[in-house]
């Protein structure tokens, strides 16, 4: 049974991130001026009540068509400087989401060490391959060559991970598609004849069943495995990693005076650190997977986990 | 670089990450706002030829 004080935590931190939503989608509000400052979250630019930028996209965009993101990769590492992944664990709604699918979670499942240690490279890989298809693509671009190979490409060209983001298929193709379907009173007899409606649906958004079909899956997932797709998946996690969000100023150190080594802490990581063995070998919180959303340290019976900044 | 502490890793990337901003302001964003400064100027409530 988490303590009161665990529990008080989760609100302040749902409700956080549930307003960090509402200023993403400033539109909502009446404010539809974008800011082009790319934040490094997984949330699609194509959300038309979206205020910011998603960052991968704007990765992708700006080296497919042969522009060195610099103001993008600069954002990235700076706040992977400072705070780390933190903004996957207060502010990504992709994050949100799954934080909110695993809150009603039937039974938290604890995947083997072997399997955990292998399945989280796969996002690495999804960014190196994100990145090789880009760049491929910006060095013909910027050649002016291979006109027939990015034509090929099509959809894909320019920004080859989004049509398989889930969380463009969350929070843009579905409302896309309910407000097709709502905003055409006549085309509700297509809702009889499901082939129609995927015949209709698919000519808008190609591999439209893939991307329902793997967002079932993940949201299934999600209730089982507190932050899957955070963990195995998210090539946008991986850049932070990648960019040195390890070696974060701000960090969670442990006082050993305290720490009854219940392991409390490790138990609770929706990424599955082993949070007290990385305390004990370096002393800080320092994991390229923490996403310092600091369950961790309010879990802890002794209050023996604190925050620390450039120390 | 491996031998670094932490703390210095994270402030050489920090200044890394503001040199990339500010090479990226100066890029994109610079040309940008001195044309809007220029309108501005010009034709704007200031009207200076």
């Amino acid at each position: 049974m988490p303590s009161k004080k665990f529990t008080l935590f989760k609100i302040v931190r749902t409700t956080v991130q549930f307003i960090a939503f509402i200023i993403l989608n400033a539109c909502i509000l009446g404010v539809c001026e974008r800011i082009t400052i790319p934040l490094p979250i997984l949330y699609p630019s194509t959300v038309p009540t979206t205020m910011f930028l998603g960052g991968f996209d704007v990765i992708q965009y700006r080296i497919s068509h042969a522009i060195f993101p610099f103001i993008a990769l600069g954002i990235f590492i700076v706040v992977a400087a400072t705070v780390g992944r933190a903004f996957c664990g207060w502010v990504c709604p992709f994050g949100f989401l799954q934080d909110l699918m695993s809150y009603i979670g039937y039974k938290k499942v604890t995947v083997s060490k072997g399997a955990h240690n292998f399945l989280k490279q796969i996002k690495y890989m999804v960014l190196f391959l994100t990145i090789l298809m880009v760049g491929i693509v910006g060095v013909l671009t910027a050649q002016d060559r291979g006109k027939e190979f990015i034509d090929a490409l099509g959809y894909y060209a320019y920004q080859p991970f989004t049509p398989f983001s889930p969380s463009e298929t969350f929070f843009t193709v579905i409302p896309k598609i309910v407000s097709y379907i709502t905003s055409n009173p006549s085309q509700l007899r297509v809702l009889l004849d499901p082939m129609l409606l995927m015949d209709l649906i698919e000519v808008q958004e190609p591999i439209l069943v893939f991307r329902i079909v793997f967002l079932g899956i993940l949201l299934t997932l999600m209730f089982f495995i507190p932050r899957f797709w955070c963990r195995y998946l998210c090539p946008m996690g991986a850049l932070m990693a990648t960019l040195g969000s390890e070696y974060s100023l701000l960090t969670i150190k442990r006082n050993i005076v305290r720490c009854i080594e219940c392991e409390a802490c490790s138990k609770v990581c929706p990424m599955q650190i082993p949070v007290l063995k990385v305390l004990k070998e370096k002393g800080k919180l320092m994991d390229s997977e923490c996403i310092k959303c600091m369950d961790c340290m309010f879990i802890c019976p002794e209050n023996a986990l604190s925050i620390t900044v450039m120390e | 670089m491996m031998n670094m502490r932490p703390r210095t890793l994270a402030l050489l990337l920090l200044m890394i990450g503001i040199a990339l901003i500010a090479v990226g302001i100066d890029r994109g964003m610079l040309p940008q706002l001195k044309t809007m400064l220029k309108h501005f100027i010009s034709e704007g409530p200031l009207g200076l030829p």
